[in-house]
């Protein structure tokens, strides 16, 4: 697994951490170590996200840091080369 | 891989329940020319897209048909908000009512369901983007009618917004199958399907096609 592959799984552990959390949170608003995990899952998504767009380009077109439109650039996520 | 954003990308803000209006524009939601089928097009159309820009546009424009889908059904929802039963009966609303309450289910203005039937994926470029260019111009022309039927001007606000990202969206489809174009053979287009024949869409990729993270 090279750094990029490794980035992309990192985010992908701490954004379903999220989103278990997320969702668990809505029917259980008051468990305080969930919100805690909840608050620890998010700061280290934002960590892997920050580190993966500096090095590989945004994940989001709402995310383009560079002056140059890399957007558009490949391997899109469905073609099995990332 | 999506998330959601708690927001609209246009507001609606109607205060004047009117069913009658709900009834013709429930079919920008889930009717032939409605923004479901317009997200769902091109969210199955972009998987086959020779090159990078082509993923791009289906994915964006897919994307913000969603939130287009959203918009609708909140307007739905408010034009059918607080009704009495006179009310429902007089607009003719009841013959939705009776199956979905003042619940938001995708179908045509005339009870037709949303079904898969409204469009196509070819896995031909030429074939999907001028199916494209034709969905927007039809649903500008669904937005004008509406426009023609709404008097309540929250309801023409969303509206206009709407009409315009139809034309909008026209315009760059126009300028995805001029991309396309400037790959192919200008002495025949069909010489070959870049979705399909490997070989040759390598051949006519560019240096800006390769350009990769």
């Amino acid at each position: 697994m090279n750094h990029k592959q490794a980035l992309l799984k990192k985010i992908q552990i701490q954004d379903f951490a999220v989103q278990e959390a997320s969702l668990y949170l809505i029917s259980h608003p008051k468990d305080k170590s969930a919100m805690e995990y909840y608050q620890h899952s998010r700061a280290l998504l934002k960590e892997a996200i920050d580190e993966y767009e500096q090095n590989y380009g945004p994940l989001t077109s709402r995310s383009n840091l560079d002056r140059e439109w890399k957007y558009v650039y490949g391997p899109w996520p469905w073609e099995g080369e990332n | 891989m999506w998330q959601y954003e708690k927001r609209l990308q246009f507001p609606v803000n109607i205060q004047k329940a009117d069913p009658g209006f709900a009834k013709v524009m429930i079919t920008q939601l889930g009717g032939p020319d409605g923004e479901l089928s317009a997200s769902l097009r091109y969210m199955s159309q972009r998987y086959v897209m020779p090159y990078p820009q082509l993923k791009a546009m289906l994915t964006e424009i897919a994307t913000e048909e969603l939130a287009h889908v959203e918009i609708v059904s909140a307007m739905v929802y408010q034009l059918t908000k607080n009704l009495t039963m006179d009310e429902i009966k007089e607009s003719g609303f009841d013959v939705y009512f009776v199956d979905h309450t003042a619940g938001i289910y995708p179908q045509a203005a005339a009870g037709i369901p949303h079904r898969a039937e409204f469009y196509q994926s070819k896995g031909d470029p030429i074939a999907d983007l001028c199916e494209d260019l034709a969905a927007e111009q039809k649903a500008r022309v669904v937005y004008e009618n509406l426009l023609r039927l709404a008097s309540d001007e929250e309801v023409k606000k969303p509206l206009r917004f709407l009409r315009q990202r139809e034309i909008i969206h026209f315009q760059r489809f126009g300028e995805a199958l001029s991309i396309l174009q400037q790959h192919l053979d200008s002495d025949n287009y069909y010489a070959f399907n870049p979705s399909f024949d490997e070989a040759k869409r390598k051949e006519t990729l560019t240096c800006f096609d390769n350009k990769r993270y």
